[in-house]
Parts: structure tokens; C-alpha cells; sequence
């Protein structure tokens, strides 16, 4: 028995113990609370079809021969985000779905009908005095280019983020006599005009001066990305196109919930039956790679709820929908796959007559070649599905590239560290090693 | 003819070949059943509260066609108290209207309306073209790899092999008419994936093999390599139709039309990464030196 082999192989039993308890149990260690992966606030981020809510796709509304800017799109997600905010569905993302597609999802929302015709109608905006009266609308008859600028916007002040437009002809005059009309009123405070987009005020700069020009600059404490935000909705006046839903799914929250609930059932019925096989065909080496399974499964858990980067950055939480739950549960039975492989060529080492520990030793060392080409050639498959899916298979890609990576790490590296400290024990009666001594005397 | 599966190696080109065929005469003759991913259309998923009976298919085709004057496809779904319907794309207006029909019929209410999914026609024109070609960026990606780690006999054969599962799992689909959604496309590249990761692990014995058995044939290494890998080949597949088959048994009807083509195709990729892509590999090789080979 070598002692420092039993402290290495406990400490790593007591590392994965505690990744396991950290994924299922709500765990509090000083100020850092995690409250488990199924925790729906900061645990794994379930999709809708786990939840219920609508996924509302908009194309622009054109006819085949347009074509759409990238950056037009932008626009119009900028308008969808707005008119979202307004009617209080924060919980609401938006994507791209191909090129100029333009995925919404809402999660628990009645009625989805009502939401697509608010948020996919044409976008109208208007420009409005203190009283609220329309002084020129947004269109483009008036306004030609609204964009994004950075810098001083006063002799020797300093840089700030502001807003550039352009105006027609007619939009100089109109502009003009709104300023002249504010300006009449700064006594009464009243100097400003409000923009205001689908009724709601989006911004509400201050008149200082009659502006008699082809273009003026909206200034304020802006943030970067409220100027350009800002910019792009009054872009959005010119707009060349109208949305249209050309996809909408809308998942009740009972179907949701029993999704969610026998998936996990499933998981853990596969996982155990795994667990079972594993250790009744290939004994010893079968307990470990069911060690290294639980830590395989606590691990990609973690990693999806976001665990390892911190709440911080939000972009990278996954969000985990019915594929991809079906993804993770095949991903268990192929990470023991590169165990099966390991463990038959340790077996075919031993029953060449080698020793255990040469035998373990060359095990992984002659299996290391077909798993390593066998998982990158997987790892392929999952980029290519990401790139060029959409939309749920885009989920199960992802989930797929992680249960890949993380089974190299645990089925392969640490077995074999794990496999490697029993052997130190001096644990090497090969019956224990799945070969019997019968068939191989 | 399991211990020495290379000298049968035309028994199993034939069942293959077989195989194939049907699929084929089942592509052009009964085509596919296109779920609306791919065909556009509206569907409906309703929890009826009580067993569905057959009667319930007039009541809903008269509503479906009073309110669009369209026909509509019926299917009993789930534990036979939900019930799928299908139809061609409806505008908003005409789906809040079915919903509420639907609603007054069969006496639920907004809790029993599980699921509504619209899909526009040119989406699903898109997502075609997107799928096909992913699958074939994939594949061709993967032939690079191989062709690079091995040689180009093993990549071709291993694409062969892989072209037979896509073939089989679609056959399969035409000839039973099941739905086909875009999780038919995941379980079909989970599939390519999984078939090609089982063909590399043979082909890893047979790389192997070819080293270290100067004096063999082809033939002789690749039939070593396969009764080699024949332990593992069961045992992972064991291991992944565990975990599959629990989906399938216990999920729901999404999860089902995930989990089903995988279980088909896992079988159909441990039978084609045994005995088609080595023993594809050994008939050209042989074919190329008459039998002999000289060593490297």
C-alpha cells in the first residue's frame, strides 16, 4: 500500500463528491450562495419549450429581389426591443435567425397573437412639441440619415456620445419652426422636442437655439448604446420594409413542465442503468469510470447553469432546451465510450500476459489514438451543426461540443489518474479488471 | 461468418445494398410526411382531458374547414388523451379562432391549448436547403480529417458507410410515413457523428493491425480488426440506447421524434462501422494488389 496514492485518490473522491452536492443541493459557503442547476432564477436557463411562452420569428416583408441590410435588421430588432420593454416583457430575447430573420421569445405570455401584432407593426415616428403636438414626423420625406457619433460637440468640450441627422428640405423647414416655437417657450421650460416612437418617449433632448440647417446633433448624457439605440429607431422612420411572423410556437406551460420533468427522469434512469453496466462488465475499472461519470455529469451541469464564469456574463449561460436535454442525456452514453475503449484494451493488454499496472499504462496509451480521432471528428460535426443550424439545433450543437470536451477530460484523463492510484494500492488480481482467469489461463 | 466477417464481406454488401434499394424505391414511391418544420402549415396540440375517440376527427376537420376551407391531418398523440392537428398555414386571425373553437368543443380551456406552432412556406424551403447543407459540409469536413489520420480508402469507406445510415434512417422514415421535423435533421447528424466515431475506432484497429501484421492480407487485417472490435461495439451501443431508450419511453411526443431515429440510426451505425466500412476497405485495397500487398 502506498499511503500518498490513497491521499491523492480520496481527495479527488472528496472533490467530486462536493461538485456533485454543489450541482443538486443548494450550497452556501460565506457571501456566495448557488442554489443547484434546477434553481429556474440563476440555475441552468430552461428554454420555452421547458417553460411555455411564444417564439415569434419576423422577415422583413419584401419581395425576393430586395435585398436587406444587415444593418437594416438591427434596426428593426432595436425597434422590437423597444416596443418589448414597453409592455413589460424583460424576460423577452431576441436573435438572429438566419440572415434577416428575427427571432422573439417570450416567455409565460397569454396570448401571443396580440404580441405579434404589436411588436411586428410598422414602426411610426414622430417628433413632438412640449404639448405633445406632432411638429414632423420621422418619415423619410423628412428625416434622410440618423446615426451614431462620438465626440466634442462644442468648441473645446469634451467627447460624448451623441446623435447625427440629416434632414430633407422639408425637414429643415419643419425642424426649424419646431426650434423657433421651443425656443418661444424656455420660460415656461418647455424647450424641448420629444421623440417619440410608437407613443412612447424615447428621448427628449432640450432646444437651446433656432437651428436653421440640413442637420442637427442630439446631445445629452447619452450612453453609447443609448445614442445608438436612439439613432437607429429614428433610422427606423425609413425603414424600407414591413415585418411579417413568419414563425410562431407557442408552448403551453403544462406541456413545459412535464417535458422538463420526465427528461430528467430519463436522465437518471439512463444515467443509473450506465452505471450498472458499467461496473457489472468491466468491474473495478467500472466503478471508476462511474466516479468519473458523476463528475462528467456534475460538471457539464455547472457549466451550463454558468457556474464557472459567474453571473457576470450572462452571454454565455446556455439556455437549455428540449434537444438539448436529449443531447446531454446521449452525450452520457457516448462519454463512457471512451472508457469502453480504454477498458477492452486494457483487457486485451492483460490477457497478453502483462502485468496490471503495464497493462493499465498501455490501455490508455493505445487507446488514446482512436478516442482522440473519434471525438474530434464528433467535435466536427457539432461546430458544423452550430454554424449552419437554427434555432434548437443550434442548442443541441452546443450542448454536444460541451459533452464532448468534458468527457475527453473526465473518461479519459481522470480514470486514468484515478485508475492509476488503485493500482498503487496494489489492487492487481485481474479478475477484479472485468478479465477472468478461466478463459485467459 | 462473425469470426471471419471479411470473407463474407459480399454477404453483407448485398443485405446493404438490400436495403438501400428499398430505401430509394420508398423515397420516389411514398416520399416523405413532412412534418410543418419542413412543409409549412399550423399545428395544434391539445390535452383533451379524456381518452380521443375517433368521432373527434369530424368535429375538428368541420372547423378547420369552416373556418379556412382547408383539410386537416388528426393524430392521436402522447398517452391517447392529446390529440395533434395539422393544417395548412393559417393567419392570425383564423388560428385564435380554432383555438377558441376548439376551446367550446371539446370543453377546455387555455391550460388544454399545449402547444400552437406556425411555420411560413419559405422558412421551411430554407431549412431544407440549410440542413442538406450542413450535413454535406460536415461530411466533406470529416473526409479531409480522416483522409489526413488515415488514408483516403478508410475516409471513403467511412463516408460510404455513413451515407448508408443517412439512407437507411430516411428509408425507414418513408416507408413507416413518420413525421419529419428538424429534430429528424439533430438525431440524423447526432447520427453521422456517433456512426463515424464507432467506424474510427475499428479503423484505429485496423491502422494498428496493418502495422504490425506485414505478412497478412487485407482481407486477414480487417477481419482481425472487426473481431477485435466487436466487445466494444456492443457495449457503447448498450451504454447510449440506455440513456436513449429512457427518453423514448418515458418523454414526451417532441422528445420521442428526437429519440426514435437515433435508436434506429445507432443501430443502423454500429451495423454499418462493423461491416460495411472495413470490409469496403479491404475490397478496394485487395483490388488494388490482386491480393498481395507489400509492405510499407
Amino acid at each position: 500500500m502506498n499511503g500518498k496514492n490513497v491521499v491523492s485518490f480520496i481527495v479527488v473522491l472528496v472533490v467530486i463528491a462536493l461538485l456533485a452536492y454543489i450541482t443538486i443541493a443548494d450550497v452556501t459557503i460565506g457571501d456566495i450562495n448557488f442554489p443547484g442547476v434546477l434553481d429556474s432564477e440563476v440555475g441552468i436557463r430552461q428554454g420555452l419549450d421547458l417553460v411555455g411562452g411564444s417564439i415569434i420569428v419576423f422577415e422583413p416583408d419584401v419581395e425576393d429581389t430586395t435585398t436587406v441590410s444587415s444593418e437594416e435588421v438591427e434596426v428593426a430588432e432595436d425597434i422590437i426591443r423597444q416596443r418589448l420593454d414597453s409592455r413589460g416583457y424583460f424576460d423577452a430575447t431576441i436573435s438572429r435567425q438566419g440572415e434577416t430573420g428575427i427571432r422573439v421569445e417570450i416567455p409565460n405570455i397569454d396570448d401571443p397573437n396580440e404580441a405579434v401584432e404589436t411588436i411586428g407593426r410598422t414602426a411610426k415616428l414622430e417628433f413632438r412639441d412640449a404639448d405633445g403636438n406632432v411638429v414632423m414626423e420621422g418619415t423619410k420625406d423628412y428625416v434622410i440619415n440618423a446615426s451614431y457619433q462620438y465626440g466634442p460637440v462644442t468648441q473645446n468640450g469634451s467627447s460624448e456620445h451623441y446623435i447625427s441627422l440629416q434632414f430633407t428640405e422639408a425637414g429643415r423647414a419643419a425642424f426649424k419652426t419646431a426650434t423657433e416655437n421651443a425656443v418661444a417657450q424656455t420660460s415656461d421650460s418647455k424647450n424641448y422636442i420629444a421623440i417619440a416612437l410608437d407613443e412612447d418617449i424615447i428621448s427628449q433632448p432640450s432646444v437651446n437655439t433656432v437651428i436653421d440647417d440640413d442637420g442637427c446633433i442630439i446631445h445629452g448624457s447619452f450612453t453609447r448604446e443609448e445614442a445608438t439605440t436612439t439613432a437607429n429607431l429614428i433610422q427606423s422612420g425609413q425603414l424600407p420594409f414591413s415585418l411579417k411572423d413568419t414563425e410562431l410556437r407557442s408552448v403551453g406551460p403544462t406541456l413545459g413542465e412535464k417535458a422538463l420533468s420526465t427528461s430528467l427522469w430519463a436522465a437518471f434512469i439512463g444515467l443509473i442503468l450506465v452505471m450498472l453496466f458499467m461496473l457489472a462488465v468491466y468491474r473495478l475499472p467500472g466503478l471508476v469510470a462511474d466516479v468519473s461519470l458523476v463528475a462528467y455529469v456534475a460538471v457539464v451541469c455547472l457549466i451550463m447553469a454558468g457556474f464557472f464564469i459567474g453571473e457576470s456574463d450572462e452571454a454565455f449561460r446556455i439556455t437549455l432546451t428540449l434537444p438539448g436535454i436529449a443531447g446531454v442525456i446521449l452525450s452520457i452514453g457516448m462519454a463512457v465510450d471512451a472508457n469502453v475503449v480504454i477498458f477492452e484494451r486494457i483487457k486485451d493488454e492483460l490477457r497478453a500476459g502483462k502485468t496490471v499496472g503495464a497493462a493499465v499504462d498501455a490501455g490508455f496509451k493505445r487507446a488514446i489514438t482512436a478516442i482522440i480521432d473519434s471525438n474530434i471528428t464528433t467535435l466536427i460535426a457539432a461546430v458544423v451543426l452550430y454554424f449552419f443550424g437554427t434555432g434548437t439545433i443550434k442548442g443541441f450543437a452546443t450542448t454536444l461540443f460541451i459533452g464532448v470536451v468534458i468527457s475527453l477530460l473526465t473518461a479519459v484523463t481522470l480514470t486514468k489518474f484515478l485508475l492509476r492510484q488503485i493500482v498503487g494500492f496494489g489492487v492487481k488480481n485481474p479478475a477484479l479488471y472485468g478479465v477472468s482467469k478461466r478463459r485467459d489461463a | 461468418m462473425f469470426k471471419n466477417p471479411t470473407s463474407k464481406k459480399n454477404v453483407f454488401f448485398v443485405i446493404s445494398g438490400v436495403l438501400v434499394i428499398i430505401s430509394l424505391i420508398s423515397f420516389f414511391v411514398r416520399g416523405f410526411n413532412y412534418d410543418i418544420d419542413f412543409s409549412g402549415g399550423t399545428s395544434f396540440q391539445i390535452a383533451l382531458g379524456k381518452e380521443y375517440t375517433s368521432d373527434m376527427e369530424d368535429t375538428v376537420n368541420s372547423i378547420i374547414s369552416e373556418i379556412s376551407g382547408n383539410t386537416a391531418q388528426i393524430q392521436k398523440t402522447g398517452d391517447g388523451t392529446e390529440m395533434l392537428i395539422k393544417t395548412s398555414e393559417l393567419t392570425n386571425e383564423q388560428q385564435t379562432e380554432v383555438v377558441e373553437k376548439l376551446k367550446e368543443s371539446f370543453g377546455i380551456d387555455q391550460s388544454g391549448i399545449l402547444n400552437v406552432e406556425k411555420v411560413g412556406e419559405t422558412v421551411s424551403k430554407r431549412l431544407i436547403g440549410d440542413s442538406f447543407k450542413a450535413v454535406l459540409i460536415a461530411i466533406i469536413l470529416m473526409l479531409i480529417y480522416i483522409t489526413f489520420r488515415f488514408d483516403f480508402q478508410s475516409g471513403t469507406s467511412a463516408v460510404i458507410a455513413l451515407a448508408q445510415d443517412v439512407i437507411l434512417m430516411l428509408g425507414a422514415y418513408s416507408l413507416f410515413q413518420l413525421p419529419i421535423s428538424t429534430s429528424f435533421i439533430a438525431a440524423v447528424l447526432t447520427i453521422v457523428g456517433y456512426s463515424i466515431n464507432a467506424t474510427i475506432v475499428v479503423f484505429d484497429r485496423v491502422r494498428e493491425n496493418t502495422k504490425m501484421m506485414r505478412k497478412s492480407s487485407y482481407n486477414e487485417i480487417a477481419s482481425k480488426s472487426i473481431y477485435q472490435s466487436y466487445t466494444r461495439a456492443i457495449n457503447s451501443s448498450l451504454t447510449t440506447l440506455f440513456t436513449i431508450g429512457a427518453l423514448y419511453i418515458l418523454g414526451v411526443t417532441s422528445i420521442r421524434q428526437f429519440a426514435l431515429p437515433i435508436i434506429i440510426g445507432i443501430f443502423c451505425g454500429t451495423y454499418s462501422s462493423l461491416f460495411i466500412a472495413p470490409n469496403f476497405w479491404a475490397f478496394w485495397k485487395e483490388s488494388g494488389v490482386k491480393g498481395k500487398r507489400t509492405g510499407r
